[in-house]
C-alpha cells in the first residue's frame, strides 16, 4: 500500500486565539481570590455589597457580570474605550460578560425616531468599534433585547409583570430620572415601563454582576430590593463605575448632543486636540478636572503610565507612574495644564488610531460607519 | 496514550483474592490483590529504576526551581533514562515532551489531569516543547464509538487539556484521525515491522480473538517518541530525545518502543512514570467514570466535592473518637491523607497534618475539611479556565505549524 499524503496544514492560527491562549496561561487560573476581587473591585466606584462579591468569587468559578447599552448617536470614549477596559478586566477576573444590546429599550426611548432597523444597525457599529478597540470578545456574549425577549418571552414577561405588581408608580417613576426628565406629568407609559424591564433583564440575563454606570444605580436597587420581595437570597451584585464628566466647566457628564463636550470615537486627530486645548483644565485643582478624570480612567488603565513631554526651564520631560504621583504634581503647580493637555492628547489619539486604522481598512466596518453616519444627517 | 483513562476504567478489581500472587498491569488492564499496586514488585518487574531524593534534587539544581509537589512526594516514582535526558540537558542540550490522552468520556476527573498538571511543570522549567497526542483512533477501536464521536471527545478533552495552562508557542496537540500520515505514518510501519506477533502478544496481552485494528494501534502510540514524525518542528533533528511523562501502565508501549529505536535509527524515549491516582474509596477500589461516586470531577461542584469527600473518601482513621485519640489514624490506607499529598502544596502544613492524625489529636472530619477546600480550589480554577476555552483556541493549538520559539 502506497502511504498517504502528508495532511495538509490545517489554517494557521489566528492571532486572537493564540493571545487568548496565551493570557489563559498565565491568567485567570493563576491569580488569587484575592487578585480578582481587586480586579473587579477597582471598576467599581461603588460596590454593593463587598463582602457578597468575595462570596461569589470563592463559590462560583465562572460568575456572570451583565453590562448593558442602549445603541443611539455616537459612541463618546467613555463607551468605546473604558468598557473596553472594564470588559476585559472583567474577563480576566474570570467572569463572563453578557452585552446586552437594548434596542428595544432604544425605541421604547424614541431614539433613531422609534425605527428599529436603524436602532440596530448602530448597535453593529458600536460592536465593531469594541472589537478594534481591542475588547476580549472571548469572554463576551452580544445579547440582542429584541431577539433574547423574543426567543424567551415566556420566560421574561412574568418577571416584568411581577416587578411592576411588587412595586408602586412613585418608586418606579423615581427610576425614571435616568433618562434625564423629573416632572412626573411629562412621562409617558413608556418610560414608567422601561424600569421594570430593565430590573427583570437583571434576572433573564441570571447576572450575579451588574456592572453599569452610576446613573444606573437606582434600577440595580430595585432589583435588589425585588430579591426581598421573592426572598432569593442571591442578589445581584452591583458595580457602578464612575461616570466621566464633560470637558465643560461643571458639565458633570458626556453629552452625545453637544460635539464639544467629549472625544468621540469617530473624531480624528485634529478635532481630539482642539477639544482637549478648549477643555476645562484649572491650574492646581484637582477636583472636577475633566482631564485629570480622563488621566485617571482611561491613560493610566490602558497604558500604565503617563508621559509628559516638557522644556527644559518648565522642569523637563517626565513619566509619571501613578496617579497619586501625578496629582501631587499638579497641586503643588509642578505641572501645568499647558503640560497635561498636549501629553493627554497625545496618549487618547495613541488609544484611537487602531480603531481609526480599522474603519479605513476594513470594508464591512467603513460601509457601517458610512450608513450610520448617514442616519445622523437625516436624523 | 491511555494512561489516565486506564486508571479510571480498569482500576484495581476488587474481586481479587488477596492470596493471588500475580497482578496484570497493562494499558488496557490494571489489577491487583485487596492490599492495592504492589509499586515495588512493578518496578522490578517492569525494569525501571526508581526516583530517588539525589534525583529529585538533581532537577531541582539543573531547573533552578524548587520540584514540583508531585516529584517531592512521590507520585512520580519510577524512570528510565531520566539521567540521560538530564545529562544533555546539563551540557546546554534540549529534548522534548511528548503525552497524551485517550479521549473516551467528557467526564474527566482530578486523576485525569494529573500528568497535564505535571507536564506543563516540565515544559515551564525545562522550557522545551510539547507534543500531546490524543489517541481517538485507539477509543475508536477499543469502545463502542462511532468516528465522529470519537474526534468530538477529542476536542473537548483538548479544552480540559489547554485549561492546563500550556505555553501555545511551544505546544502541540494532535487527534490521530486527523493528524496521521507521511512521516508519521512512516514511522508507524517502521515499527510495525520490527515487532512480531508473539511479542505484540506477550506485551500487550491480545489473543485471537481481538480484532486486528488492536493489533495494529501500537505503533501509533509508538512513534510520536520519534522526532522525525513531526517534519514541521523538528526537521532535521532526528537523534533528538524525548522525555514522555505517563503512568505507570503505560510502560509496555514504551518498552517496545525503546526495543525498536535503535533499529530504526533513533534514540530510545526517557520515561518518568507516576503511581495510579486512588478512587475515593480506597487503593483497592475500582475507579470508574460511572460511578460518579469514585473520583472528584471537574466539572463538580463545591457542594459535590464536600458530599463526596465527606461520605465516600476512606479514612483510616478510628471508629470513636476515644479509640482514635488512643490509636490515631491509619494513613496507609486514608485517601485523604493520599489526596493531600498529591494536592496540597505547602510541605510543612501537610507534615502537620500528618503527624497530628497519626497521633490521633486531628480527627477524620478536620482532615477531610482542609481536602475539601484544596480540592474545591484546584477544580474552581480549572472551570474558570476551561470557560475560557474556544473552539479557535483549540485550532490554534491543533494547526500544523513550525514553533520558532519553542526551545526558546
Amino acid at each position: 500500500m502506497d502511504s498517504t499524503p502528508a495532511p495538509e496544514a490545517a489554517p494557521g492560527a489566528s492571532s486572537s486565539a493564540t493571545a487568548a491562549a496565551e493570557d489563559l496561561a498565565g491568567g485567570v487560573a493563576a491569580m488569587t481570590l484575592d487578585e480578582r476581587f481587586a480586579l473587579l473591585r477597582g471598576i467599581g466606584e461603588e460596590c454593593i455589597q463587598e463582602d457578597e462579591l468575595r462570596r461569589l468569587l470563592e463559590n462560583k468559578p465562572v460568575p456572570i457580570c451583565y453590562d448593558g447599552f442602549e445603541p443611539s448617536g455616537r459612541m463618546h470614549i467613555a463607551q468605546g474605550i473604558v468598557k473596553t477596559i472594564n470588559v476585559n478586566k472583567m474577563v480576566r477576573a474570570g467572569c463572563k460578560v453578557k452585552i446586552w444590546i437594548a434596542d428595544w429599550f432604544a425605541q421604547l426611548n424614541n431614539k433613531m425616531g422609534g425605527d428599529l432597523k436603524k436602532i440596530q444597525t448602530v448597535g453593529r457599529y458600536m460592536i465593531e468599534i469594541w472589537k478594534a478597540a481591542g475588547m476580549n470578545l472571548d469572554g463576551v456574549e452580544f445579547l440582542w433585547s429584541s431577539e433574547e425577549i423574543n426567543r424567551r418571552a415566556h420566560e421574561y414577561w412574568p418577571i416584568v409583570m411581577d416587578i411592576a405588581r411588587k412595586n408602586n408608580v412613585k418608586r418606579i417613576t423615581r427610576c425614571c430620572q435616568i433618562m434625564g426628565r423629573s416632572d412626573q406629568d411629562d412621562l409617558t407609559a413608556a418610560q414608567i415601563f422601561y424600569p421594570c424591564m430593565q430590573c427583570a433583564d437583571i434576572f433573564f440575563l441570571k447576572a450575579d454582576i451588574c456592572q453599569l454606570g452610576m446613573d444606573q444605580r437606582k434600577v440595580n436597587v430595585l432589583a435588589r430590593e425585588y430579591c426581598d420581595y421573592i426572598k432569593r437570597k442571591n442578589k445581584p451584585i452591583i458595580l457602578s463605575h464612575h461616570m466621566l464628566p464633560g470637558f465643560k466647566e461643571g458639565q458633570e457628564k458626556m453629552s452625545k448632543s453637544d460635539p464639544s463636550s467629549a472625544i468621540f470615537m469617530e473624531d480624528d486627530e485634529a478635532q481630539v486636540n482642539v477639544k482637549i486645548k478648549q477643555a476645562f483644565c484649572p491650574p492646581k485643582i484637582v477636583e472636577g478636572n475633566p482631564c485629570l478624570e480622563y488621566i485617571k480612567y482611561i491613560v493610566f488603565p490602558w497604558f500604565g503610565r503617563f508621559e509628559v513631554a516638557r522644556k527644559e526651564s518648565n522642569g523637563g520631560n517626565k513619566t509619571f507612574t501613578s496617579m497619586d504621583e501625578l496629582i501631587s504634581d499638579y497641586e503643588t503647580g509642578a505641572l501645568h495644564p499647558a503640560d497635561v493637555k498636549p501629553a493627554l492628547a497625545k496618549a487618547i489619539n495613541e488609544i484611537l488610531q487602531p480603531v481609526r486604522d480599522h474603519f479605513n481598512n476594513n470594508n464591512e466596518a467603513k460601509v457601517l460607519l458610512n450608513t450610520v453616519k448617514k442616519y445622523r444627517v437625516t436624523s | 496514550m491511555a494512561a489516565a483513562a486506564a486508571a479510571a476504567e480498569q482500576g484495581v478489581d476488587a474481586a481479587r483474592k488477596e492470596e493471588e500472587e500475580e497482578q496484570v498491569v497493562n494499558p488496557w488492564e490494571v489489577s491487583a490483590g485487596k492490599g492495592g499496586i504492589d509499586y515495588d514488585k512493578l518496578v522490578d518487574q517492569f525494569g525501571c529504576q526508581r526516583i530517588d531524593d539525589a534525583l529529585v534534587d538533581r532537577i531541582a539544581r539543573l531547573t533552578a526551581r524548587p520540584p514540583h509537589c508531585f516529584l517531592r512526594r512521590g507520585l512520580f516514582f519510577a524512570h528510565r533514562d531520566l539521567n540521560e535526558i538530564l545529562d544533555l540537558y546539563e551540557n546546554g542540550q534540549k529534548f522534548y515532551l511528548y503525552t497524551g490522552r485517550g479521549p473516551s468520556s467528557e467526564a474527566l476527573h482530578l486523576g485525569h489531569l494529573i500528568p497535564f498538571m505535571f507536564t506543563k511543570y516540565l515544559q515551564e522549567a525545562f522550557k522545551v516543547p510539547l507534543v500531546i497526542q490524543l489517541t481517538d483512533d485507539e477509543k475508536y477501536l477499543w469502545k463502542n464509538l462511532t468516528i465522529q464521536e470519537s474526534k468530538r471527545l477529542a476536542r473537548e478533552n483538548a479544552k480540559d487539556i489547554i485549561a492546563c495552562g500550556f505555553d501555545i508557542e511551544r505546544t502541540f496537540i494532535f487527534s490521530d484521525f486527523s493528524f496521521v500520515g507521511g512521516a508519521f505514518y512512516e514511522n508507524m510501519m517502521q515499527v510495525a515491522r520490527c515487532v512480531t506477533m508473539n511479542k505484540a502478544i506477550g506485551i500487550f496481552g491480545f489473543n485471537l480473538e481481538d480484532h486486528i485494528g488492536k493489533v495494529s494501534f501500537p505503533p501509533v502510540q509508538a512513534v510520536p517518541s520519534f522526532p522525525s514524525s513531526f517534519p514541521h518542528l523538528f526537521a532535521g533533528k532526528d537523534q533528538l530525545r524525548c522525555l514522555i511523562p505517563c503512568a505507570i501502565d503505560q510502560d509496555p508501549y514504551f518498552r517496545m518502543t525503546r526495543d525498536v529505536a535503535p533499529r530504526i535509527g533513533y534514540q530510545k524515549p526517557s520515561l518518568i512514570e507516576s503511581r495510579f491516582f486512588p478512587a475515593l474509596q480506597g487503593e483497592n477500589t475500582k475507579m470508574s467514570a460511572s460511578d460518579a461516586n469514585s473520583a472528584i470531577y471537574v466539572t463538580d461542584s463545591a457542594k459535590e466535592i464536600k458530599t463526596k469527600v465527606n461520605k465516600y473518601a476512606f479514612s483510616g482513621g478510628q471508629d470513636s473518637i476515644e479509640l482514635h485519640r488512643k490509636l490515631g489514624a491509619n494513613l496507609d490506607v486514608d485517601v485523604p491523607i493520599k489526596y493531600l499529598n498529591f494536592f496540597l502544596e505547602d510541605d510543612d502544613e501537610l507534615a502537620h497534618i500528618k503527624k497530628e492524625y497519626k497521633e490521633g489529636r486531628m480527627l477524620t472530619g478536620e482532615v477531610k475539611q482542609r481536602l475539601i477546600a484544596v480540592l474545591s480550589e484546584i477544580v474552581a480554577r480549572h472551570q474558570r479556565a476551561r470557560a475560557q476555552v474556544t473552539e479557535e483556541m483549540v485550532d490554534a493549538f491543533m494547526a500544523v505549524r513550525p514553533l520558532p520559539n519553542m526551545f526558546g
